[in-house]
């Protein structure tokens, strides 16, 4: 499976460890700086999405007994993935101009 | 009427199972959301509708795609049926009448719809990780089409004034012979998607028992 955008952040959220629901929107708009606010609906259809795909798993409530979510094994595997091409997509960006070279 | 209120009414545009899902923890969410923000106003509440709308959107759209599948299915169905039948009236000679090899055409028309219909459904329909959905497709892929093969068979009896229950002993082979899935007027057409809704619905029943629901769920 591809994550969506959204997708992505929240697995990206959830390597910091287990997150709730709100928690997790607020993660997501400090690693995007911003630039990716999600709403309770974005958010909830996503975590239905990674659960039927296996990617994330309920875990124990938190202390205001609010559900948690984890990463699980394939979750990492994929957001490694999902990185991985993200980040040839950048490095054939800049082989192609389209970004400034680091170097 | 306070936030949380018109947030519960919102929930409402999702499908009745997401909403017993995550309902709870979503009004959380939003209610968190607004305290920290200590929002109220016209932009606040314009994410929060555009939110609404575009996820329970895609919620709904995804709850119908048994209905695309049923579609799906009465389509190949049809197109089957249709070219078998004229594949047959074409190369007819009378040599070859007789039931088996009427019905030959018809068992390969049908193998073909029940694969085509898997085929079409998987490519179009279904991401591949999803299981539920792969659960789906193939429950309706071999369910619907049978059943509108044997409704449209009933309904042209019916039509013709010859009881399909009576019938049935003598001629239990006409079935795959006769009328087949070709609509001849809109009654039957309609009725054939009568018998796509029904059969999909009762597979969708039968397969989302309360214990594949909560292992779905988990």
């Amino acid at each position: 499976m591809t994550p969506t955008r959204a997708e992505f952040h929240v697995l990206l959220a959830l390597l910091d460890g287990p997150r709730h629901g709100y928690g997790l929107m607020q993660d997501v708009g400090e690693l995007s700086a911003g630039r990716l606010q999600i709403g309770p609906g974005t958010l909830y259809t996503a975590i239905k999405r990674l659960r039927t795909a296996r990617l994330i798993s309920e875990t124990d409530a938190d202390d205001d007994r609010r559900r948690c979510y984890k990463l699980t094994r394939k979750g990492r595997t994929v957001a490694e993935e999902e990185a991985q091409r993200l980040s040839d997509l950048v490095r054939l960006a800049r082989k192609r101009g389209l970004l400034p070279s680091t170097s | 009427m306070t936030a949380d209120r018109i947030y519960r009414l919102l929930l409402h545009l999702y499908p009745r199972r997401f909403r017993e899902e995550y309902g709870d923890e979503m009004l959380a969410a939003f209610s968190d959301m607004r305290r920290r923000h200590r929002a109220g106003g016209v932009i606040f509440w314009a994410f929060v509708l555009t939110d609404t709308f575009r996820a329970a959107g895609r919620e709904r759209l995804e709850a119908m795609r048994w209905l695309a599948t049923a579609a799906c299915g009465l389509l190949v169905t049809t197109m089957a049926g249709d070219v078998t039948a004229w594949t047959y009236r074409y190369f007819y000679h009378p040599y070859f009448e007789g039931i088996t090899i009427r019905v030959l055409p018809y068992g390969a028309a049908l193998g073909f719809v029940l694969g085509a219909s898997v085929a079409i459904a998987q490519r179009l329909l279904f991401p591949s990780s999803e299981r539920r959905a792969h659960q789906w497709m193939l429950a309706s892929a071999v369910a619907l089409p049978v059943a509108v093969l044997f409704c449209s068979a009933a309904v042209d009896r019916a039509v013709t004034g010859v009881s399909p229950i009576a019938n049935i002993h003598p001629s239990v082979l006409d079935i795959f012979v006769l009328g087949l899935a070709q609509p001849r007027n809109w009654f039957d057409l309609a009725t054939q998607f009568g018998a796509m809704a029904t059969s999909a619905i009762v597979v969708r029943a039968l397969l989302m028992t309360p214990r594949a629901r909560s292992r779905h769920a988990h």
